[in-house]
């Protein structure tokens, strides 16, 4: 399992690495200079000086052709200097250290929340099949998947902020900052996890095993606690660990409308103001999380499930 | 190998605690807030604390790079030249300035009795220190041609230019140029934090959220009244409209039109509207056809109609335009009346000009080809696209067909340079730099069309040689009489079609007294505000 984990981690280096040549290119093919998308944020004017882009193209090193530009960018990388922003002067890293803890508190706080409602839910709706609970659980899945997430924000700031005024509207601060936009996000990630709960749990109560359990006189709910439920979350986990992995980054709209300045919104302003060491910056990191995520996944099955081996293929 | 029991609803009833828990605590700590708050506002004389909320957040603090306007805006720093609410210079840090005959040499007379917020002494080597500063590191300042700057006496600056430069002082109201004393760097010149000689002073930050200010007791001017001030950057407009509601803001900064109706409603809310220097408009291009020929480019101002573009895609709110300023700008040439609409005028024009619709099809035609035009704008100002449509369909009344290409701001600026368009809307900021120069110079003088902001080919030498002359006259009269007659002829020839100002909407708790946003937005003048 070492070697395994170790290849898995060793594989992690071609990805980033073909990860930031597509970005790179993706960027130098966007239309406008960046040069001057960078002084149209910074100066708040259309038309900046003419004799401030020249410089700022020079000092960007725009002038030299893309594959310079980019073996460049890999050489300072590999020194382990991810280059500075062009808004803030701020080091890359500088920036994505101010913005990732804060997308990793909201990442767990939600993929928590989200757990907490879709698994009971899921469960119970496989358990009792077209009772009470299945039924709202599919009306109330249908519902979640088809609202944007922007919008359950409103009415959840509505409800829980001016309505009942338990929650602040948004901003950085204690714990009780963390709840609405924690709650957004959860309930739009939960109605796949819960249905997908649902489905694999009505798979494994239907095999073999599940019928010898109840033949041999096992309790239900050791039936379920030990043989179907750690069975059917294999699946579960997979999607769990992916969309953990989507939340660095595809949270843009929640950290812009909860007023957190996460790692999401980071990315995107960079992508706005032409702040493309940054851009290259975050990426990197999204994907080096991303990628990480996936191999704890993969290795959490043989927590899970015993039969699952990571062997050395000879 | 380690086995892990999942035990589902011990997990369950574990997590539902701490999230139990952590809710609580939540509730907690907000109604703790609350009573403190309600307890501050009970007792009079208690501090006076405003809370700001505006789509700028603080990216920096460094005056040099990034930070200057969120310190200006602040007030934190101040400037040798400051503006006045209707876009004209007034003293700020100097008490008053004038230019030798050859226009070649001001001198700044610098206000006696100013202190940093470090109690040093505000005086012309500050102020010398920080202009080099500035001129080495901004990049505002790479386009001026400043030959030196030097010290004449405690409280003289002398700053010679290369060639006569009217707009010097305008480029002196950049918050890049403002002092901040030598103690806001370390010793190796690495920047600390800004020190300026504004009404407030610099307490906190944390970057992209917030600043906080405390006010300066010793400030030359006006007596702050406030004693803190927290700013905070919150880019969604619903966010800060939900904010003000909920009281979290004194003051929701740069609302659209449509929130408008909304916050009337509301008892506690005041919404302050305010015409700020930013206009939309259409340039024509002029170097094809159909708008190569001035009756048609005429015809098509008289096509629009300005009071239903304000009416239904600014909900009401917004100036009509009728030249390039608003009118309550002291530049504007209030004089002109504009285009009215009038589309019988246009469809004469158009006729005069050849265009008829020979084939009955509602399109008019010249030679066997029917009159179609690009209209292109821009996704990111947001009443830009809706006033496209709109316009689209006042054309067509007068047998005008449009083609509408509504890209992103930087796709769009491309297609403009190809000179792939015949109409361009766009929304265009007006005193970035507070003199009618840099305007001028970019959009109407046609050395800088070419690669200017409008690209659309106007030529008039007249203009031109205005323009030149408006940059090397000092008298500040004179210079108005240029400009007006500028903004007559730029009228006259219609390389553009002016549609509205931009007005800015601010959502005040009525609680608030003495706020107004400044029409270019450089400062919030926050010691004239306080809350009764």
């Amino acid at each position: 399992m070492l070697g395994y984990t170790a290849k898995r981690i060793l594989m992690l280096f071609p990805v980033l690495l073909g990860i930031s040549m597509v970005t790179f290119l993706i960027m130098c093919f966007t239309p406008g200079d960046p040069a001057e998308i960078t002084l149209r944020a910074l100066l708040d004017t259309e038309t900046p000086p003419k004799e401030a882009v020249l410089e700022l193209r020079e000092e960007m090193g725009l002038n030299a052709p893309i594959h310079v530009r980019y073996i460049r960018w890999l050489d300072r990388v590999l020194h382990g200097d991810l280059g500075y922003s062009f808004q803030t002067h701020r080091s890359t890293l500088d920036e994505i250290m101010l913005a990732l803890p804060i997308t990793i508190k909201l990442a767990i706080v939600s993929m928590l929340l989200s757990i907490l409602i879709a698994i009971p839910i899921g469960t119970i709706s496989a358990i009792k099949q077209h009772s009470l609970v299945d039924n709202i659980g599919l009306i109330g899945s249908l519902l979640t998947v088809s609202i944007p997430d922007f919008f359950i924000a409103i009415l959840l700031i509505i409800i829980f902020s001016l309505h009942f005024d338990i929650f602040p509207v948004a901003g950085y601060g204690g714990v009780e900052y963390w709840f609405l936009p924690a709650l957004t996000l959860a309930i739009s990630m939960a109605p796949i996890t819960t249905r997908l709960t649902r489905t694999s749990m009505l798979e494994v109560l239907r095999q073999d095993y599940i019928r010898t359990a109840r033949g041999k006189g096992l309790a239900e709910r050791m039936i379920i606690r030990r043989h179907s439920l750690k069975n059917a979350l294999i699946p579960v986990i997979t999607y769990i660990g992916l969309q953990f992995g989507w939340l660095f980054g595809g949270t843009v709209i929640i950290e812009t409308i909860f007023a957190l300045p996460g790692i999401g919104r980071l990315l995107v302003e960079s992508i706005y103001t032409g702040d493309f060491l940054v851009t290259q910056g975050c990426v990197l990191f999204i994907a080096a999380i991303f990628v990480f995520i996936n191999l704890v996944v993969d290795v959490s099955y043989i927590f899970i499930d015993p039969r699952i081996r990571y062997e050395r293929e000879t | 190998m380690m086995k892990i029991k999942l035990n589902t609803i011990g997990t369950w009833i574990a997590l539902v605690t701490i999230l139990g828990v952590i809710a609580f605590s939540g509730c907690m700590d907000k109604e703790g807030t609350n009573t403190e708050k309600i307890e501050v506002e009970k007792n009079s004389g208690a501090p006076q604390e405003l809370t700001i909320g505006s789509p700028w957040a603080p990216k920096a603090i460094n005056p040099y790079s990034g930070g200057s306007y969120i310190l200006q805006r602040n007030c934190i720093v101040e400037t040798l030249v400051s503006i006045d609410y209707k876009g004209k210079l007034a003293p700020g840090l100097a008490e008053s300035w004038e230019v030798s005959e050859d226009g070649l040499a001001w001198t700044f007379h610098l206000r006696k009795s100013v202190k940093f917020h470090d109690d040093t002494p505000f005086n012309v080597d500050a102020m010398k220190s920080s202009l080099e500063r500035a001129m080495e590191e901004a990049a505002v300042f790479k386009s001026i041609p400043i030959a030196s700057v030097e010290t004449k006496d405690d409280h003289t600056l002398l700053i010679t230019t290369k060639e006569p430069f009217a707009p010097l002082p305008a480029y002196l109201t950049k918050g890049e140029s403002a002092p901040i004393s030598s103690s806001s760097f370390d010793e190796n010149g690495k920047f600390l934090e800004p020190i300026g000689t504004g009404p407030f002073k610099f307490e906190s930050w944390k970057p992209k959220e917030e600043i906080r200010l405390v006010k300066n007791d010793d400030y030359w001017g006006t007596k702050p009244k406030l004693d803190k001030v927290i700013y905070k950057g919150i880019p969604e407009a619903i966010t800060r409209i939900m904010m003000s509601k909920a009281g979290e803001l004194n003051i929701a900064q740069i609302l659209p039109p449509d929130a408008v109706k909304g916050l009337e409603s509301a008892d506690n809310i005041d919404v302050s509207t305010k015409s700020i220097g930013r206009v939309r408009l259409i340039g024509f291009n002029m170097k094809r056809e159909p708008f190569n020929e001035l009756k048609v480019r005429k015809a098509v101002n008289y096509a629009i109609d300005r009071d239903a573009l304000v009416k239904y895609v600014l909900e009401g709110v917004g100036t009509p335009a009728r030249c390039l300023f608003p009118p309550e700008f002291y530049w504007a040439n209030t004089d002109l009346n504009g285009y009215t609409y009038d589309p019988e005028k246009a469809r004469n024009l158009l006729e005069e000009a050849g265009w008829i619709d020979t084939d009955d099809d509602g399109v008019l035609d010249k030679n066997g080809k029917p009159l179609e035009i690009t209209l292109l704008t821009y996704t990111e100002r947001a009443a830009l696209p809706p006033t496209a449509e709109m316009i689209q369909s006042q054309l067509a009344e007068v047998g005008i067909k449009s083609e509408l290409k509504v890209l992103k701001c930087d796709a769009a600026s491309e297609m403009k340079k190809a000179g792939e368009f015949d109409m361009f809307l766009v929304g265009r900021g007006l005193l970035f730099i507070p003199d009618p120069d840099s305007i001028m110079m970019e959009d109407y003088h046609s050395i800088h069309g070419v690669d200017g902001f409008l690209w659309y080919g106007y030529h008039n030498e007249r203009v031109n040689e205005l323009i030149d002359k408006g940059r090397v006259t000092m008298d500040i009269e004179e210079r108005k009489g240029i400009y007006d007659e500028v903004q007559k002829l730029v009228l006259e020839d219609a390389p553009i079609v002016y549609l509205n100002y931009y007005v800015n909407i601010d959502a005040v708790d009525s609680s608030v007294h003495g706020y107004q946003m400044h029409p270019n937005e450089y400062s919030f003048h926050l010691e004239n505000v306080y809350i009764e």
